[in-house]
Protein backbone atom coordinates (compact mmCIF):
# COMPACT_ATOMS: atom_id res chain seq x y z
CA UNK A 1 0.00 0.00 0.00
CA UNK A 2 1.45 3.58 -0.66
CA UNK A 3 0.77 7.00 0.86
CA UNK A 4 -2.27 7.68 -2.28
CA UNK A 5 -3.97 4.13 -0.80
CA UNK A 6 -4.05 5.51 2.37
CA UNK A 7 -5.30 8.52 1.34
CA UNK A 8 -8.08 7.30 -0.61
CA UNK A 9 -9.16 5.14 2.41
CA UNK A 10 -8.93 8.09 4.99
CA UNK A 11 -11.82 9.13 2.26
CA UNK A 12 -13.60 6.50 1.40
CA UNK A 13 -13.65 4.75 5.28
CA UNK A 14 -12.99 7.72 7.55
CA UNK A 15 -16.82 8.96 7.33
CA UNK A 16 -18.18 5.05 7.74
CA UNK A 17 -15.75 4.13 10.64
CA UNK A 18 -17.08 6.88 12.83
CA UNK A 19 -20.31 6.29 12.29
CA UNK A 20 -19.74 2.61 13.26
CA UNK A 21 -17.58 3.81 16.22
CA UNK A 22 -20.34 6.57 17.31
CA UNK A 23 -23.06 4.23 17.36
CA UNK A 24 -21.24 2.06 19.21
CA UNK A 25 -19.50 3.80 22.04
CA UNK A 26 -22.16 6.53 21.98
CA UNK A 27 -19.48 9.17 21.99
CA UNK A 28 -18.51 11.13 19.81
CA UNK A 29 -15.07 12.11 21.48
CA UNK A 30 -13.98 8.68 21.74
CA UNK A 31 -14.97 7.90 18.53
CA UNK A 32 -12.78 10.62 16.87
CA UNK A 33 -9.87 8.96 18.95
CA UNK A 34 -10.90 5.53 17.86
CA UNK A 35 -10.92 6.66 14.41
CA UNK A 36 -7.56 8.62 14.35
CA UNK A 37 -5.53 5.53 16.37
CA UNK A 38 -6.87 3.19 13.67
CA UNK A 39 -5.87 5.27 10.82
CA UNK A 40 -2.34 6.13 12.98
CA UNK A 41 -1.73 2.18 13.39
CA UNK A 42 -2.33 1.79 9.88
CA UNK A 43 0.30 4.34 8.87
CA UNK A 44 2.76 2.86 10.46
CA UNK A 45 1.78 -0.56 8.62
CA UNK A 46 1.83 0.94 5.99
CA UNK A 47 3.62 -1.28 3.89
CA UNK A 48 2.54 -4.83 5.45
CA UNK A 49 -1.31 -3.94 5.18
CA UNK A 50 -2.22 -4.52 1.32
CA UNK A 51 -4.69 -1.62 -0.10
CA UNK A 52 -7.69 -4.39 -0.42
CA UNK A 53 -7.23 -5.49 3.23
CA UNK A 54 -7.16 -1.61 4.36
CA UNK A 55 -10.88 -1.54 5.20
CA UNK A 56 -10.72 -4.62 7.08
CA UNK A 57 -8.13 -3.93 8.90
CA UNK A 58 -9.89 -0.52 10.19
CA UNK A 59 -12.94 -1.61 11.16
CA UNK A 60 -11.02 -4.30 12.93
CA UNK A 61 -8.62 -2.19 14.69
CA UNK A 62 -11.80 0.13 15.76
CA UNK A 63 -13.83 -2.64 16.76
CA UNK A 64 -11.29 -4.24 18.68
CA UNK A 65 -10.30 -0.89 20.65
CA UNK A 66 -14.41 -0.15 21.23
CA UNK A 67 -14.52 -3.82 22.90
CA UNK A 68 -11.62 -2.78 25.14
CA UNK A 69 -12.78 0.40 25.92
CA UNK A 70 -16.49 -1.39 26.69
CA UNK A 71 -14.92 -4.03 28.97
CA UNK A 72 -13.00 -0.94 31.14
CA UNK A 73 -15.98 1.01 31.00
CA UNK A 74 -18.77 -1.78 32.00
CA UNK A 75 -19.75 -1.01 35.00
CA UNK A 76 -20.27 2.55 34.38
CA UNK A 77 -22.27 2.04 31.42
CA UNK A 78 -24.59 -0.33 33.11
CA UNK A 79 -24.84 2.11 36.13
CA UNK A 80 -26.19 4.44 33.20
CA UNK A 81 -28.11 2.35 30.94
CA UNK A 82 -30.06 1.51 34.22
CA UNK A 83 -30.79 5.33 34.71
CA UNK A 84 -31.67 4.82 31.00
CA UNK A 85 -34.27 2.04 31.52
CA UNK A 86 -36.02 4.38 34.04
CA UNK A 87 -35.96 7.30 31.34
CA UNK A 88 -37.44 4.96 28.74
CA UNK A 89 -40.88 5.10 29.81
CA UNK A 90 -41.30 8.41 30.34
CA UNK A 91 -40.00 9.19 26.85
CA UNK A 92 -41.80 9.94 23.83
CA UNK A 93 -41.01 8.81 20.37
CA UNK A 94 -41.36 9.91 17.27
CA UNK A 95 -40.10 7.76 14.86
CA UNK A 96 -38.91 4.35 14.58
CA UNK A 97 -35.41 4.98 13.73
CA UNK A 98 -35.45 7.11 17.29
CA UNK A 99 -36.70 3.98 19.04
CA UNK A 100 -34.17 1.62 17.03
CA UNK A 101 -31.03 3.79 18.23
CA UNK A 102 -32.33 3.39 21.59
CA UNK A 103 -32.77 -0.05 21.29
CA UNK A 104 -29.05 -0.11 19.95
CA UNK A 105 -27.70 1.50 23.18
CA UNK A 106 -28.95 -1.24 25.52
CA UNK A 107 -27.97 -4.63 23.11
CA UNK A 108 -25.36 -5.97 24.37
CA UNK A 109 -22.15 -5.32 23.16
CA UNK A 110 -20.87 -7.99 20.54
CA UNK A 111 -24.63 -8.40 18.95
CA UNK A 112 -24.69 -4.16 18.43
CA UNK A 113 -21.43 -4.51 16.76
CA UNK A 114 -22.08 -7.15 14.67
CA UNK A 115 -25.79 -5.65 13.56
CA UNK A 116 -23.77 -2.23 12.86
CA UNK A 117 -21.04 -3.83 10.69
CA UNK A 118 -23.91 -5.61 8.80
CA UNK A 119 -26.41 -3.23 8.36
CA UNK A 120 -23.84 0.01 8.21
CA UNK A 121 -21.26 -1.25 6.09
CA UNK A 122 -22.97 -4.54 4.20
CA UNK A 123 -20.53 -6.64 4.98
CA UNK A 124 -21.35 -10.57 4.81
CA UNK A 125 -21.29 -12.84 7.70
CA UNK A 126 -17.86 -14.19 7.02
CA UNK A 127 -16.26 -10.89 6.48
CA UNK A 128 -17.91 -9.90 10.25
CA UNK A 129 -16.50 -13.12 11.57
CA UNK A 130 -12.90 -11.99 10.16
CA UNK A 131 -13.27 -8.58 12.00
CA UNK A 132 -14.54 -9.66 14.93
CA UNK A 133 -12.73 -13.10 15.06
CA UNK A 134 -16.50 -15.47 15.76
CA UNK A 135 -17.21 -17.51 13.79
CA UNK A 136 -19.58 -17.71 10.43
CA UNK A 137 -22.29 -19.33 12.82
CA UNK A 138 -21.60 -17.45 15.43
CA UNK A 139 -22.19 -14.05 13.22
CA UNK A 140 -24.98 -15.35 12.36
CA UNK A 141 -26.43 -16.72 15.54
CA UNK A 142 -25.46 -12.46 16.72
CA UNK A 143 -27.26 -11.35 13.96
CA UNK A 144 -30.57 -13.45 14.87
CA UNK A 145 -30.77 -12.18 18.43
CA UNK A 146 -30.31 -8.52 17.85
CA UNK A 147 -33.24 -8.48 15.27
CA UNK A 148 -35.10 -10.28 17.44
CA UNK A 149 -34.07 -7.90 20.63
CA UNK A 150 -34.86 -5.03 18.01
CA UNK A 151 -37.96 -6.28 17.07
CA UNK A 152 -38.75 -6.62 20.99
CA UNK A 153 -37.72 -3.30 21.53
CA UNK A 154 -39.45 -1.49 19.09
CA UNK A 155 -42.76 -3.26 19.85
CA UNK A 156 -45.99 -2.64 18.13
CA UNK A 157 -45.54 0.41 15.60
CA UNK A 158 -49.29 1.40 16.25
CA UNK A 159 -47.73 2.73 19.86
CA UNK A 160 -45.44 4.63 18.33
CA UNK A 161 -46.43 8.38 16.93
CA UNK B 1 -35.49 -37.58 -7.00
CA UNK B 2 -37.86 -35.41 -8.60
CA UNK B 3 -38.05 -36.09 -12.26
CA UNK B 4 -40.25 -34.73 -15.08
CA UNK B 5 -42.79 -37.70 -14.16
CA UNK B 6 -43.55 -36.65 -10.38
CA UNK B 7 -42.70 -33.13 -10.93
CA UNK B 8 -46.14 -31.58 -10.44
CA UNK B 9 -46.51 -34.01 -7.29
CA UNK B 10 -43.62 -32.03 -5.41
CA UNK B 11 -44.87 -28.37 -6.95
CA UNK B 12 -48.28 -29.35 -4.97
CA UNK B 13 -46.20 -30.14 -1.72
CA UNK B 14 -44.41 -27.03 -2.31
CA UNK B 15 -47.35 -25.38 -2.29
CA UNK B 16 -48.75 -27.25 0.64
CA UNK B 17 -45.32 -26.42 2.31
CA UNK B 18 -45.00 -29.69 2.86
CA UNK B 19 -41.48 -30.12 1.70
CA UNK B 20 -38.31 -31.04 3.68
CA UNK B 21 -35.32 -28.39 3.98
CA UNK B 22 -33.64 -31.39 1.36
CA UNK B 23 -36.10 -31.89 -0.78
CA UNK B 24 -36.86 -27.71 -0.65
CA UNK B 25 -32.99 -27.70 -2.64
CA UNK B 26 -33.41 -30.66 -4.89
CA UNK B 27 -36.95 -28.65 -6.34
CA UNK B 28 -34.78 -25.44 -6.89
CA UNK B 29 -32.03 -27.74 -8.77
CA UNK B 30 -34.61 -29.28 -10.82
CA UNK B 31 -36.83 -25.71 -12.09
CA UNK B 32 -33.02 -24.36 -12.50
CA UNK B 33 -32.37 -27.17 -15.15
CA UNK B 34 -35.99 -27.61 -15.91
CA UNK B 35 -37.40 -23.66 -16.66
CA UNK B 36 -40.47 -24.84 -18.21
CA UNK B 37 -41.40 -26.66 -15.59
CA UNK B 38 -41.81 -23.32 -13.63
CA UNK B 39 -44.81 -22.41 -12.32
CA UNK B 40 -46.68 -18.98 -11.71
CA UNK B 41 -47.10 -19.27 -8.04
CA UNK B 42 -48.92 -16.03 -7.95
CA UNK B 43 -51.17 -16.93 -9.97
CA UNK B 44 -52.16 -19.69 -8.71
CA UNK B 45 -52.03 -18.14 -5.58
CA UNK B 46 -54.54 -15.26 -6.64
CA UNK B 47 -56.90 -17.65 -8.07
CA UNK B 48 -57.19 -19.49 -4.69
CA UNK B 49 -58.13 -16.10 -2.82
CA UNK B 50 -60.51 -15.62 -5.21
CA UNK B 51 -62.06 -18.55 -4.54
CA UNK B 52 -63.47 -17.94 -0.87
CA UNK B 53 -63.13 -14.63 1.17
CA UNK B 54 -62.64 -16.99 4.50
CA UNK B 55 -59.27 -16.11 6.32
CA UNK B 56 -57.62 -19.54 7.07
CA UNK B 57 -54.63 -17.92 8.01
CA UNK B 58 -55.60 -19.40 11.82
CA UNK B 59 -55.89 -22.65 10.84
CA UNK B 60 -52.92 -23.18 8.82
CA UNK B 61 -50.35 -24.89 10.27
CA UNK B 62 -47.05 -22.65 11.29
CA UNK B 63 -44.22 -22.50 8.87
CA UNK B 64 -42.69 -25.73 8.92
CA UNK B 65 -39.40 -25.17 7.00
CA UNK B 66 -36.36 -23.24 7.92
CA UNK B 67 -34.21 -21.16 6.18
CA UNK B 68 -30.79 -22.62 4.59
CA UNK B 69 -28.13 -20.41 5.86
CA UNK B 70 -30.38 -20.14 9.47
CA UNK B 71 -30.91 -23.69 9.73
CA UNK B 72 -28.25 -24.51 12.62
CA UNK B 73 -29.32 -22.00 15.17
CA UNK B 74 -30.75 -23.71 18.22
CA UNK B 75 -33.13 -21.13 18.92
CA UNK B 76 -36.35 -19.15 18.02
CA UNK B 77 -39.17 -20.84 15.37
CA UNK B 78 -39.13 -21.55 11.95
CA UNK B 79 -41.15 -18.51 11.32
CA UNK B 80 -38.62 -15.81 13.48
CA UNK B 81 -35.93 -17.33 11.49
CA UNK B 82 -37.50 -16.45 7.67
CA UNK B 83 -38.38 -12.94 8.95
CA UNK B 84 -34.57 -12.74 10.13
CA UNK B 85 -33.38 -14.51 7.04
CA UNK B 86 -35.72 -12.01 4.88
CA UNK B 87 -34.74 -9.31 6.32
CA UNK B 88 -31.20 -9.87 5.75
CA UNK B 89 -31.98 -10.56 1.97
CA UNK B 90 -30.18 -14.18 2.65
CA UNK B 91 -33.06 -16.15 1.77
CA UNK B 92 -33.18 -18.59 -1.62
CA UNK B 93 -35.30 -18.13 -4.49
CA UNK B 94 -37.03 -21.11 -3.49
CA UNK B 95 -37.19 -20.09 0.38
CA UNK B 96 -38.30 -16.76 -1.13
CA UNK B 97 -41.32 -18.14 -2.77
CA UNK B 98 -42.26 -20.13 0.06
CA UNK B 99 -42.52 -17.40 2.29
CA UNK B 100 -44.27 -15.11 0.39
CA UNK B 101 -47.10 -17.58 -0.26
CA UNK B 102 -47.04 -17.56 3.61
CA UNK B 103 -47.44 -14.15 4.06
CA UNK B 104 -50.03 -14.09 1.08
CA UNK B 105 -52.01 -16.67 3.83
CA UNK B 106 -50.99 -15.24 6.75
CA UNK B 107 -51.94 -11.62 7.80
CA UNK B 108 -50.69 -11.71 11.40
CA UNK B 109 -47.14 -12.89 10.06
CA UNK B 110 -47.42 -9.99 7.25
CA UNK B 111 -47.28 -7.50 10.29
CA UNK B 112 -45.08 -9.60 11.84
CA UNK B 113 -42.58 -9.39 9.29
CA UNK B 114 -43.34 -5.80 8.69
CA UNK B 115 -41.86 -5.04 11.99
CA UNK B 116 -38.82 -7.33 11.46
CA UNK B 117 -38.11 -5.22 8.64
CA UNK B 118 -38.01 -2.17 10.89
CA UNK B 119 -35.20 -3.53 12.22
CA UNK B 120 -32.21 -2.52 9.77
CA UNK B 121 -30.28 -0.23 10.50
CA UNK B 122 -29.57 2.86 8.70
CA UNK B 123 -26.77 4.98 8.71
CA UNK B 124 -26.90 8.88 8.88
CA UNK B 125 -24.86 9.67 6.43
CA UNK B 126 -24.49 13.24 7.90
CA UNK B 127 -22.70 12.11 10.75
CA UNK B 128 -18.92 12.77 9.67
CA UNK B 129 -15.55 12.74 10.50
CA UNK B 130 -14.61 16.33 11.32
CA UNK B 131 -11.67 17.58 10.17
CA UNK B 132 -11.00 14.85 7.64
CA UNK B 133 -7.98 16.40 6.35
CA UNK B 134 -6.20 16.09 9.59
CA UNK B 135 -5.90 12.10 8.30
CA UNK B 136 -4.05 12.89 5.48
CA UNK B 137 -0.81 12.22 4.77
CA UNK B 138 1.72 14.32 2.38
CA UNK B 139 2.44 12.43 -0.73
CA UNK B 140 5.86 11.98 -1.48
CA UNK B 141 9.31 10.20 -0.17
CA UNK B 142 8.34 9.46 3.32
CA UNK B 143 10.19 7.77 6.55
CA UNK B 144 7.75 4.92 7.79
CA UNK B 145 8.74 4.14 11.43
CA UNK B 146 8.53 0.56 11.47
CA UNK B 147 9.75 -1.68 14.53
CA UNK B 148 13.32 -2.05 12.71
CA UNK B 149 13.87 1.55 12.16
CA UNK B 150 12.93 2.88 15.46
CA UNK B 151 15.24 -0.24 17.05
CA UNK B 152 18.11 0.80 14.79
CA UNK B 153 17.53 4.15 15.65
CA UNK B 154 17.50 3.37 19.38
CA UNK B 155 21.01 0.84 19.00
CA UNK B 156 22.50 4.05 17.17
CA UNK B 157 21.74 6.25 19.70
CA UNK B 158 23.07 3.64 22.68
CA UNK B 159 25.92 3.52 20.55
CA UNK B 160 26.50 6.85 20.80
CA UNK B 161 26.22 7.38 24.17
CA UNK B 162 28.53 4.85 24.81
CA UNK B 163 30.97 5.67 22.96
CA UNK B 164 30.64 9.17 24.75
CA UNK B 165 30.72 7.99 28.53
CA UNK B 166 33.39 4.87 27.90
CA UNK B 167 34.65 5.24 24.67
CA UNK B 168 36.15 8.61 23.90
CA UNK B 169 37.80 9.51 27.04
CA UNK B 170 40.10 6.09 26.17
CA UNK B 171 40.30 7.43 22.34
CA UNK B 172 41.58 10.57 22.91
CA UNK B 173 44.59 9.13 25.00
CA UNK B 174 45.01 6.18 22.49
CA UNK B 175 45.10 9.47 20.15
CA UNK B 176 47.48 11.05 22.10
CA UNK B 177 49.60 8.46 23.63
CA UNK B 178 50.24 6.78 19.67
CA UNK B 179 49.35 9.22 16.80
CA UNK B 180 51.82 11.99 18.60
CA UNK B 181 54.22 9.91 20.65
CA UNK B 182 57.21 12.34 19.48
CA UNK B 183 55.24 15.19 20.22
CA UNK B 184 54.80 14.47 23.82
CA UNK B 185 58.06 13.23 24.07
CA UNK B 186 59.51 16.88 22.58
CA UNK B 187 57.32 18.54 24.90
CA UNK B 188 58.84 17.34 27.73
CA UNK B 189 62.37 17.52 26.76
CA UNK B 190 62.44 20.21 24.09
CA UNK B 191 66.41 20.22 24.17
CA UNK B 192 65.87 16.40 23.08
CA UNK B 193 67.07 15.61 19.43
CA UNK B 194 64.30 14.20 17.62
CA UNK B 195 63.71 10.25 18.49
CA UNK B 196 61.99 7.83 16.67
CA UNK B 197 61.14 10.46 13.36
CA UNK B 198 60.95 7.73 10.22
CA UNK B 199 62.61 8.44 7.58
CA UNK B 200 59.28 9.21 5.66
CA UNK B 201 58.62 11.76 7.89
CA UNK B 202 61.65 13.80 7.34
CA UNK B 203 61.17 13.06 3.65
CA UNK B 204 58.00 14.79 3.85
CA UNK B 205 59.20 17.74 6.10
CA UNK B 206 62.18 17.95 3.45
CA UNK B 207 59.75 17.85 0.65
CA UNK B 208 57.82 20.69 1.91
CA UNK B 209 61.06 22.76 2.35
CA UNK B 210 62.17 21.57 -0.64
CA UNK B 211 59.17 22.37 -2.48
CA UNK B 212 58.49 26.11 -0.68
CA UNK B 213 62.13 26.75 0.04
CA UNK B 214 60.66 30.06 1.56
CA UNK B 215 59.54 27.80 4.57
CA UNK B 216 62.49 26.63 6.79
CA UNK B 217 62.01 25.34 10.35
CA UNK B 218 62.74 29.32 11.69
CA UNK B 219 59.98 30.90 9.27
CA UNK B 220 57.38 28.81 10.31
CA UNK B 221 58.15 28.77 14.09
CA UNK B 222 57.66 32.34 13.37
CA UNK B 223 54.40 31.91 11.03
CA UNK B 224 52.71 30.14 14.17
CA UNK B 225 53.71 32.88 16.71
CA UNK B 226 52.44 35.84 14.33
CA UNK B 227 49.12 33.55 14.21
CA UNK B 228 48.53 32.79 17.88
CA UNK B 229 49.68 37.20 18.54
CA UNK B 230 46.55 37.42 16.41
CA UNK B 231 44.06 35.08 17.64
CA UNK B 232 44.86 36.68 21.51
CA UNK B 233 44.36 40.49 19.60
CA UNK B 234 41.19 39.40 18.65
CA UNK B 235 40.18 37.35 21.90
CA UNK B 236 40.20 34.13 20.46
CA UNK B 237 40.30 30.77 22.05
CA UNK B 238 44.12 29.43 22.05
CA UNK B 239 42.85 26.11 21.56
CA UNK B 240 42.16 26.26 17.91
CA UNK B 241 45.77 27.73 17.26
CA UNK B 242 47.79 24.68 16.60
CA UNK B 243 49.87 23.10 14.09
CA UNK B 244 47.53 22.54 11.61
CA UNK B 245 46.11 26.25 11.80
CA UNK B 246 49.68 26.86 11.02
CA UNK B 247 50.04 24.73 7.99
CA UNK B 248 46.07 25.79 6.54
CA UNK B 249 46.71 29.29 7.16
CA UNK B 250 50.25 29.29 5.33
CA UNK B 251 48.25 27.05 2.63
CA UNK B 252 45.29 29.62 2.02
CA UNK B 253 47.71 32.13 1.84
CA UNK B 254 49.99 30.90 -0.26
CA UNK B 255 47.43 29.09 -2.49
CA UNK B 256 49.09 25.83 -1.33
CA UNK B 257 47.89 22.25 -1.97
CA UNK B 258 45.51 21.41 0.99
CA UNK B 259 46.97 17.68 1.27
CA UNK B 260 49.99 19.76 2.54
CA UNK B 261 48.38 19.82 5.63
CA UNK B 262 49.54 16.20 5.98
CA UNK B 263 52.85 17.59 7.73
CA UNK B 264 51.16 19.02 11.01
CA UNK B 265 52.31 15.95 12.79
CA UNK B 266 55.86 16.60 11.81
CA UNK B 267 55.11 21.00 12.94
CA UNK B 268 54.69 19.86 15.96
CA UNK B 269 58.48 19.19 16.10
CA UNK B 270 59.07 22.79 16.38
CA UNK B 271 56.74 23.78 18.64
CA UNK B 272 57.82 25.44 21.64
CA UNK B 273 54.40 25.37 23.65
CA UNK B 274 52.67 21.71 22.33
CA UNK B 275 50.43 21.15 25.86
CA UNK B 276 48.00 24.08 24.86
CA UNK B 277 46.99 22.09 21.77
CA UNK B 278 43.90 20.02 21.18
CA UNK B 279 44.38 16.84 19.55
CA UNK B 280 40.90 16.85 16.38
CA UNK B 281 39.00 14.27 18.57
CA UNK B 282 39.05 16.42 21.65
CA UNK B 283 38.39 19.49 19.95
CA UNK B 284 35.25 17.15 17.98
CA UNK B 285 34.59 15.46 21.02
CA UNK B 286 34.36 19.45 23.35
CA UNK B 287 31.94 20.86 20.58
CA UNK B 288 29.88 17.68 20.31
CA UNK B 289 29.20 18.13 24.00
CA UNK B 290 28.48 21.80 23.78
CA UNK B 291 26.15 21.22 21.06
CA UNK B 292 24.48 17.72 22.58
CA UNK B 293 24.36 18.73 26.42
CA UNK B 294 24.74 22.11 26.53
CA UNK B 295 28.43 22.34 28.37
CA UNK B 296 31.61 21.25 28.13
CA UNK B 297 31.91 19.24 30.62
CA UNK B 298 28.66 17.40 31.70
CA UNK B 299 28.69 15.57 35.00
CA UNK B 300 27.93 11.80 33.89
CA UNK B 301 24.54 11.84 35.51
CA UNK B 302 23.41 14.93 33.21
CA UNK B 303 24.48 12.99 29.96
CA UNK B 304 23.00 10.13 31.25
CA UNK B 305 19.19 11.80 31.18
CA UNK B 306 20.29 13.61 27.70
CA UNK B 307 20.43 10.33 26.42
CA UNK B 308 17.69 9.00 27.39
CA UNK B 309 15.18 11.75 27.09
CA UNK B 310 16.71 11.95 23.17
CA UNK B 311 16.16 8.21 23.04
CA UNK B 312 12.53 8.33 24.95
CA UNK B 313 11.57 11.41 22.15
CA UNK B 314 12.83 9.35 19.48
CA UNK B 315 11.54 6.07 19.94
CA UNK B 316 8.26 7.12 21.13
CA UNK B 317 8.79 4.19 24.27
CA UNK B 318 10.10 5.33 27.52
CA UNK B 319 13.82 4.81 27.77
CA UNK B 320 16.32 5.13 31.14
CA UNK B 321 19.21 4.69 31.62
CA UNK B 322 21.85 5.50 34.71
CA UNK B 323 25.03 3.81 36.06
CA UNK B 324 26.94 5.07 38.73
CA UNK B 325 30.88 4.44 40.10
CA UNK B 326 31.35 5.72 43.26
CA UNK B 327 34.50 4.78 45.74
CA UNK B 328 34.46 1.25 44.07
CA UNK B 329 31.03 0.20 43.66
CA UNK B 330 29.10 0.10 40.46
CA UNK B 331 25.48 0.40 40.15
CA UNK B 332 23.83 0.06 37.18
CA UNK B 333 19.64 0.63 36.10
CA UNK B 334 18.43 0.18 32.16
CA UNK B 335 14.70 0.54 31.49
CA UNK B 336 13.15 0.28 27.80
CA UNK B 337 9.54 0.41 27.64
CA UNK B 338 8.35 -2.28 30.40
CA UNK B 339 11.89 -4.33 30.23
CA UNK B 340 14.03 -3.01 32.90
CA UNK B 341 17.27 -4.23 34.61
CA UNK B 342 18.77 -3.19 37.69
CA UNK B 343 22.46 -4.21 38.90
CA UNK B 344 24.41 -2.91 41.94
Amino acid sequence: MNIRDYNNGVDNYADGLFRFAIKSCGNSDQARDFVQDAFEKLWTKLETVEADKMKSYLFTTVYNAIVDSARKTRRKQTFESNLHTEKHFETTYFDVKEKLDEGLQKMPEIQKQVVLLRDYEGYSYQEIGEITGLSEQQVKVYIFRARKFLRAYIGHLEVLI
Amino acid sequence: MITKENIEAYLLDFLEGNLKNNELLELETFLKENPSYNPDFELVKLEKDNLSNFDKSRLKKNLVFEPVDFQEIREGTAEEKMFVASTENVLSEVEMIHFKNHLIENPVAQKEFAIYQKTRLTSDDSIVFPNLSQLKRKEGKVFVFNSLTKWSAAAMVIGIGIWLFFGSNSMQRNFATKKTPNLRKETQNPQVEKPNVSSTNDDRIDNFKFIHPQFNSQTLTEQKDSLIEKKETFSAPIDIVNETNVIDTIASETNMDKNETILTNELAKISPNASNTFTPIEFVNSRFKKRFFGKDNPSKEEMYASVSNKISSVVGIPFLFLYKHEEGNRSFYFRFGKFSIEKN
